[in-house]
């Protein structure tokens, strides 16, 4: 295993995602209460990009609820944008089915974010 | 070691590929918190009802909503945006890779509202509002015109109002509980489509849930009950209503594109429908539309009519685990003269068009059927 430098720990506030590629291996970093996760980012339903969760929608202010995914920090899960399929971030599990996304290691050093390959 | 990082809009999942297609969307909507912007083409009198405190309770007031059934804790309508204008549309066709989108409406509690001159003034005003406001801004957008199709009268009315416009490709409404289409009535309706050369689009809508106050309605506890089968139901009644009463007998060039209704019951409907039809055919020639031609039995076997008469949009898209099973599916299902593509964008159910490229059980023959063939062939464009 081998700890590869993603980001600095400033580009990724807490309750957000930011999407990685890793020598060709997709990564959403989370932030999670100042901890940081990392999931597989192309889902195993129908292969959208987990770190999409927090973009910007067409006229975001008149968007009822949020979305197009959500980062639950108190139960540290998150959801799809594609069709809402949720995932623990500490296991990639998705409680409904068991069925499951590959979680990473992630830690941070003088302010930098790594992830074990 | 490579180390590349994605801006939230980059990388969305829509591979290149499918920007290389050219994709007919045969729904995408338009936001459903938008009636105060069709005001300015509405009555005053009409206004004057909606426009205050709770004004659009009809509107509003929804058995069934997923809000309880995922984590988004949202109704689903707008998990991927909320487009009110062409330009908003031509945003979505750039991030989706969408080539020509059939735009449809956000509305669908509208049959619900129990008052018919304010729900046919908000389809008369939706109509206006799209062509002037929506499908003008580019040639490649084009509009489902919204029909009031609780009363037939109306709804011819309104096609004889704004049907011809160049930018209205199809006619729009719902497959709920309010009405069987196999009604004489509506033989009206579906001259004044043929006249048209325009497709009659049935999409689900909240009176496709389950009613509550029936045994069945009020033993439900689930929004996948809500969303995933009643209105399946309504969809497939329907259709054997409108078969087996004698429409595409009278009307063989008739066309009825089912969104969100469901299409792997096709199967199931075709064999039972010939089953039946074969067993019991002699009340037939008592439905009225078959008794005043004086026909006795129809025309056809009846499945012939289900495969081609109507159509699917292919959103949501429930693909089986194994790829054999959905081959066999496609080839049952005739997807390569009943399927059409559509995204359901912005709602929480959509399917970019990702699934698909590269999905083994679709070759190209095919994918140019979904992709755009299908919707050439049914709807005005």
């Amino acid at each position: 295993m081998t700890k590869h430098t993603v980001a600095s720990v400033d580009e990724i506030p807490e309750g957000e995602v930011m999407g990685v590629e890793v020598d060709g291996i997709e990564i959403a970093i989370v932030n999670i209460g100042g901890e940081f996760y990392g999931i597989q980012n192309v889902c195993l339903h129908r292969r959208q990009r987990l770190h999409t969760a927090t973009q910007e929608r067409i006229n975001e202010e008149d968007c009822i609820t949020e979305g197009p995914g959500v980062i639950n920090q108190e139960e540290c899960w998150m959801t799809c944008p594609g069709h809402d399929w949720k995932f623990d971030l500490k296991t990639g599990e998705n409680p409904a089915t068991g069925k499951r996304m590959r979680t990473f290691e992630v830690s941070t050093e003088d302010n930098e974010i790594q992830v074990e390959i | 070691m490579s180390v590349r990082k994605f801006e939230p809009s980059e990388n969305t999942g829509i591979p290149e590929e499918v920007y290389d297609e050219f994709i007919i969307d045969t729904d995408v909507h338009l936001d459903l918190q938008m009636l105060d912007d069709l005001y300015p083409y509405m009555d005053d009198r009409i206004v004057d009802k909606l426009d205050r405190p709770l004004g659009d309770y009809q509107f509003s007031a929804i058995d069934w909503l997923p809000t309880w059934g995922n984590e988004g804790g949202g109704v689903g309508v707008d998990s991927n945006g909320a487009a009110k204008t062409g330009e908003d549309i031509l945003e979505m066709m750039e991030q989706i890779g969408i080539d020509v989108p059939l735009v449809t409406p956000g509305m669908n509690s509208l049959p619900q509202v129990n008052y018919p001159r304010m729900k046919e003034e908000v389809c008369r005003a939706y109509n206006d509002y799209l062509l002037e406001k929506v499908t003008s801004v580019h040639e490649n957008i084009r509009g489902q015109a919204m029909i009031p199709l609780w009363d037939p009268e109306a709804t011819v009315e309104e096609l004889e109002r704004i049907g011809d416009e160049d930018d209205i490709a199809g006619a729009y409404a719902w497959f709920g509980k309010y009405w069987r289409l196999g009604n004489p009535e509506y033989d009206k309706v579906y001259e004044k489509l043929l006249e048209l050369d325009l497709p009659l689009t049935l999409h689900l809508d909240v009176a496709s849930y389950p009613d509550p106050s029936t045994p069945n309605g009020g033993a439900i506890r689930t929004w996948i009950e809500a969303i995933g089968f009643a209105p399946a139901m309504h969809a497939m009644m329907n259709a054997v209503n409108m078969i087996v009463t004698g429409v595409f007998d009278k009307y063989p060039e008739l066309n009825v594109v089912y969104q969100e209704g469901g299409y792997h019951w096709l199967p199931f409907v075709a064999y039972r429908i010939d089953e039946f039809y074969q067993h019991t055919p002699e009340d037939i020639q008592l439905a009225e539309r078959m008794y005043d031609q004086g026909k006795k039995y129809l025309d056809r076997m009846p499945s012939e009519y289900l495969f081609d008469n109507f159509y699917f949009s292919t959103q949501p898209v429930c693909l089986p685990d194994s790829n054999r099973h959905y081959e066999w599916l496609l080839e049952i299902e005739q997807a390569e003269n009943t399927m059409i593509f559509a995204t359901d964008w912005p709602h929480s159910t959509n399917d970019p068009p990702t699934w698909i490229i590269d999905n083994p059980a679709i070759d190209e023959e095919l994918k140019d059927s979904l992709f755009r063939g299908n919707a050439q062939e049914v709807f005005r464009i």
